[in-house]
């Protein structure tokens, strides 16, 4: 009799501490986070790819074929000097940066993928079916021993598959919440980089700009000046009429990928802010009203996807 | 504040970017040539600097990635012991099991 009191009780008391945590924030907006942070991460391999893009224009404009054997721009911090050919081409060092700041992007989606794992993770079937064995085994030792006065294997199988999910339960929450603490600091670090990265693309692409229409107009007036010299041969003319032609038509290129360009990186600048708040956000159980700033989040960050994969198609 | 390649950086996209704007104003193609080579020397300055900043690598980041990965293996560990609950429950059943072969055994 006192076997089924105590058996009763139980019960009770799991039911009662179901009934609580329920209460508590579910961990949805942690796999809202992840979906954020993979779509921010995917957005920011093209970001880094057209970065480069970026650099080898600026690059392929800043060709300066009168330059001397030393000059200065082509020296390097140890004194030695660059031959004008190593000098024209260098971008090494970007390439290296950007892959060092990609891969630290993906690792911020690799985690909040394991978040997510974590805060899903879904044991109940096996959970249950290791119950019932145990229950019954229960139930057979009982009635060998000869202490089981009714059935109560369902009950106890039941209460048993509970403890278990309660404890998965609590446990998943503890890690979410304890790891995106301290994993505060480490995101903060890497949100601050691809902001500054952006912020250097946005002055890359600007003077980028500025450079090609001003190398290009010269190079326009060179043209012309030699098309108009009465001693250039027809075919001449021709070469410097397909070549102007063609700065003309780059220009006009150049001017039609400025907007979607800085429009793509504000939406990057504005869905990294974002990633922060809602990091921030993930890391309170009760997470209430601030569960808004995890779907802003994700709101920012496919919309940046969207236009990112817009730019590229 | 000391002056570090970004603000270098910085301050060298600020003057292009006013060359920029003073070239629009200019219709004399000799005052306009002459703002088209500067911002062009100036660009060539700034992706010279651009590139030793990119030389080195930052410290912080790295330390920061490595810690995110420590994190995400972590949580990877934890999904595992979480996993094995059921496994825990079905030796518990195991045991019992063996404990009424036991009790039969000795009946």
């Amino acid at each position: 009799m006192k076997h089924h009191i105590t058996l009763h009780s139980n019960i009770l008391t799991i039911l009662c501490l179901s009934a609580t945590i329920q209460g508590c924030a579910d961990l949805e907006a942690v796999g809202q986070f992840a979906q954020g942070a993979k779509a921010l991460s995917e957005a920011s391999e093209i970001f880094y790819d057209n970065s480069l893009e970026s650099d080898r224009q600026l690059a392929r404009l800043s060709v300066d074929l009168a330059a001397a054997n030393n000059s200065p721009e082509c020296q390097k911090k140890d004194g030695s000097t660059l031959s004008p050919w190593d000098c024209a081409v260098r971008g090494e060092n970007l390439l290296s940066e950007t892959r060092r700041n990609r891969a630290a992007v993906a690792a911020l989606a690799q985690y909040a993928q394991s978040l997510h794992e974590i805060a899903t993770l879904d044991e109940d079937a096996e959970v249950e079916k290791a119950a019932r064995e145990l229950s019954g085994n229960l139930s057979n030792i009982a009635t060998t021993l000869d202490i089981s006065a009714n059935s109560q294997e369902s009950a106890l199988a039941g209460a048993i598959s509970n403890v278990a999910k309660i404890y998965i339960d609590l446990k998943a929450r503890h890690s979410v919440y304890e790891k995106a603490k301290h994993a505060q600091e480490p995101v903060d670090e890497i949100i601050k980089t691809l902001k500054n990265d952006i912020k250097r693309q946005q002055q890359r692409i600007s003077i980028g700009r500025i450079n090609a229409k001003a190398t290009r107009e010269e190079w326009f007036n060179a043209f012309r000046k030699d098309y108009q010299n009465p001693n250039t041969p027809p075919a001449s003319k021709a070469a410097l009429a397909i070549a102007a032609g063609h700065l003309v038509e780059d220009e006009l290129l150049d001017q039609v990928a400025e907007q979607p360009n800085k429009h793509l990186l504000a939406s990057l600048e504005r869905s990294a802010d974002s990633c922060l708040q809602a990091h921030a956000a993930i890391q309170n159980p009760d997470i209430g009203e601030q569960a808004e700033t995890v779907k802003h989040f994700v709101h920012d960050a496919k919309n940046l996807l969207s236009s990112v994969k817009r730019l590229t198609d | 504040m000391p002056t570090t390649s970004e603000s270098i950086l910085d301050d060298l996209s600020t003057i292009i970017a006013d060359l920029g704007a003073i070239r629009e104003k200019v219709t004399d193609s000799i005052d306009r040539s002459a703002i088209n080579n500067q911002i062009k020397a100036l660009t060539k300055w700034w992706r010279a600097i651009d590139d030793e900043r990119a030389e080195h690598s930052n410290a912080e980041l790295d330390e920061a990635k490595s810690a995110l990965e420590k994190i995400t293996r972590d949580l990877k560990v934890e999904k595992k012991k979480l996993a094995s609950v059921a496994v825990v429950i079905h030796r518990a059943a195991q045991a019992i099991a063996i404990a009424e072969r036991v009790a039969k055994a000795l009946a």
